[in-house]
């Protein structure tokens, strides 16, 4: 490689340079302390649910995990007995993360795999851009969607008794999904060396064999992290689950059932909840859940992915 | 193996298309999400304050509700009654002996409707000067004309202030915050009550009952506007915060409609049947008589 032109740098100032340099690192640091202390926000919040007695005479930690008196787990945290058991969210939450991701995934994956590999130059100068156009649809437009037409539509081909369940909300979500799924699988792909594939062709394996069994393995730690942002996205959205859901707190696990979500609870509550009360420490001590869920969800992932991409360059 | 496949398919379809016929009986229940004046009220008047069943779909605002019954034929929903469109009100029965009753201005202000409510406004210790005139104005004859007009129900005609003379002199500002059901007529009161009071003004905000309550506790408004009655707990606040307590005014009436689609065979319902859907206990429409 030739060395830089000396005269080209010695025009420039020294000083402008480590402006520059404290600028992009404070950025850095920016981003990383503003996560911290959000976490520490909705930490403090939450703590007194821990500590403070006052919040312990309605509930504590333990009542919102066993069974109630009574038997069984209700979400009924307005009521002369409150009652604030997870598990109904914690069901909805995951069901409904589920039926988003079974959709999306093989979708977002599929249509990655089309335009890196199949679709002609000109196709894919079009595909990618309007898929990530749709990632810029306003989630409440997607929900609103979801809301007055497809659980209609979903209600009239399947005469399921609920129109708003999991079903309904998950294909909403999978469509906030999947354009984030499809876009980092998509670069994955993309990224491959050429020399994968003309190698793959020149030992005789045919354009789909090449693109499932060699340009796909190769790819898998990127298209792994977009199934972990995708599976990240569709826990925490709020405004498609709470318009999509139905909002019931049921134990189903049906998914033609109404559920609620942690995310859809924090929503619909937290705007009317007496400052500092019991019912306030759970809803933050939820959002503080969700953080840590996402958080080790994105651990897990990355730690999946380096462990591949040791391998794979093994 | 493809032919396989949409051989399944197909069986899947046929078995989802078929409609059973203990889905056709199933009452859907719709209701507003539990942070509304809306909820509170419907559990305590309706419910008697047992717990909503758990499938009770809750809904972000009455105009989602209404909306999901317009479109499901075996649902029924609650909301205020300025909101019903598209739905079929159902004329409420105190019991099964009493006539049904047409949610209306008239059987509301008249007390004969049996699910209505009062609409709120709270001060810290009584109001003085122009929050006082203005508390007096607002529920007086001028003021709920102005409430009628608007479409909420004013108060009836006993409960009502009377006039509320001249303002206080000197210029004042007074703060209302508090339910978003109340945000519109309070905009009202506050452009009239201006127009013939010209050093006072009077500005609203809304948020909610929980944010207006929220608001007057930690002294960030004169006069909180609330949907719902105020909780004990926030009472005690306000005591120990200001050393002075929480005075209520009811301010206007509203009433909560029951509606059904439009196709339903159902045309009024008792306040026990009423609670028996929303408790969980009667599930299906033939427990309420109909087909």
């Amino acid at each position: 490689m030739a060395s830089p032109d000396p005269l080209l740098l010695a025009g420039r100032p020294r000083r402008a340079e480590a402006l520059i340099e404290l600028f992009v690192r404070s950025s850095g640091f920016i981003v990383i302390a503003s996560v911290v202390l959000i976490f520490f926000f909705v930490g403090k919040e939450a703590v007194p649910l821990l500590t403070s007695a006052e919040v312990h005479e309605e509930v504590t930690v333990w009542r919102m995990i066993a069974p109630q008196k009574g038997g069984g787990y209700s979400w009924q945290p307005v009521s002369n007995v409150p009652k604030y058991s997870l598990l109904p969210l914690l069901i909805g939450t995951l069901k409904v993360t589920l039926v988003a991701l079974l959709i999306s995934l093989p979708i977002a994956v599929g249509a990655a795999i089309f335009t890196s590999e199949f679709a002609p130059q000109g196709a894919r100068e079009v595909i990618k851009p309007a898929v990530e156009l749709l990632a810029g649809i306003p989630s409440v437009v997607i929900g609103f969607f979801a809301l007055m037409v497809l659980a209609s539509w979903l209600q009239d081909a399947f005469g399921v008794p609920i129109r708003l369940n999991a079903v309904t909300a998950g294909i909403g979500l999978a469509l906030a999904v999947i354009p984030i799924v499809y876009t980092v699988s998509e670069d994955a792909l993309s990224a491959v060396p050429q020399a994968f594939r003309d190698g793959s062709m020149a030992l005789g394996a045919n354009r789909w064999q090449t693109a499932w069994r060699v340009v796909l393995p190769a790819a898998t730690p990127g298209v792994f992290a977009a199934c972990v942002l995708g599976a990240g996205r569709a826990i925490g959205e709020t405004m498609i689950v709470l318009m999509a859901s139905g909002n019931a707190a049921t134990m189903s696990l049906d998914p033609t059932r109404s559920f609620r979500s942690f995310s859809a609870t924090i929503a619909a509550e937290l705007g009317e909840v007496v400052h500092g009360d019991a019912h306030y420490r759970v809803l933050f001590f939820i959002g503080a859940a969700l953080f840590v869920i996402t958080f080790f969800l994105n651990l897990a992932g990355h730690a999946y992915v380096s462990r591949l991409k040791r391998k794979l360059r093994g | 193996m493809m032919k396989r496949l949409a051989m399944l398919l197909v069986a899947a379809a046929a078995a989802g298309c078929g409609e059973s016929e203990a889905n056709r009986d199933t009452i859907v229940a719709y209701g507003r999400e539990n942070n509304s004046g809306t909820y509170a009220y419907f559990k305590e008047h309706v419910l008697a304050n047992e717990d909503f069943a758990a499938d009770v779909q809750t809904l972000p605002g009455t105009a989602a509700v209404i909306n999901a019954v317009s479109k499901d034929k075996r649902s029924m929903g609650y909301g205020g009654i300025g909101y019903v469109k598209g739905v079929r009100a159902l004329k409420v029965k105190k019991d099964a002996a009493t006539p049904g009753v047409e949610p209306s201005l008239d059987n509301v202000v008249n007390g004969s409707y049996p699910i209505s409510r009062y609409l709120y406004f709270y001060t810290v210790g009584q109001p003085e000067g122009a929050t006082k005139h203005f508390i007096t104005w607002v529920s007086g004859a001028v003021g709920q004309k102005v409430c009628g007009d608007v479409g909420y129900y004013p108060l009836p005609e006993k409960q009502r202030a009377g006039d509320a003379g001249a303002a206080p002199a000197g210029k004042a500002t007074i703060t209302i915050k508090g339910s978003d059901t109340m945000v519109i007529l309070g905009q009202r009161w506050a452009e009239h009550y201006m127009r013939s009071n010209h050093d006072i003004t009077v500005q609203i905000t809304g948020g909610g009952s929980g944010t207006g309550i929220a608001a007057l506790i930690n002294g960030a408004t004169n006069i909180c506007q609330a949907s719902r009655p105020m909780k004990p707990k926030e009472k005690e606040q306000v005591k120990e915060k200001h050393g002075k307590e929480a005075v209520e005014f009811a301010v206007a009436m509203d009433g909560l409609a029951v509606f059904v689609h439009e196709s339903s065979a159902l045309h009024e319902v008792t306040l026990e049947q009423l609670k028996g859907v929303y408790t969980g206990k009667v599930k299906s429409w033939s427990a309420l008589g109909k087909p």
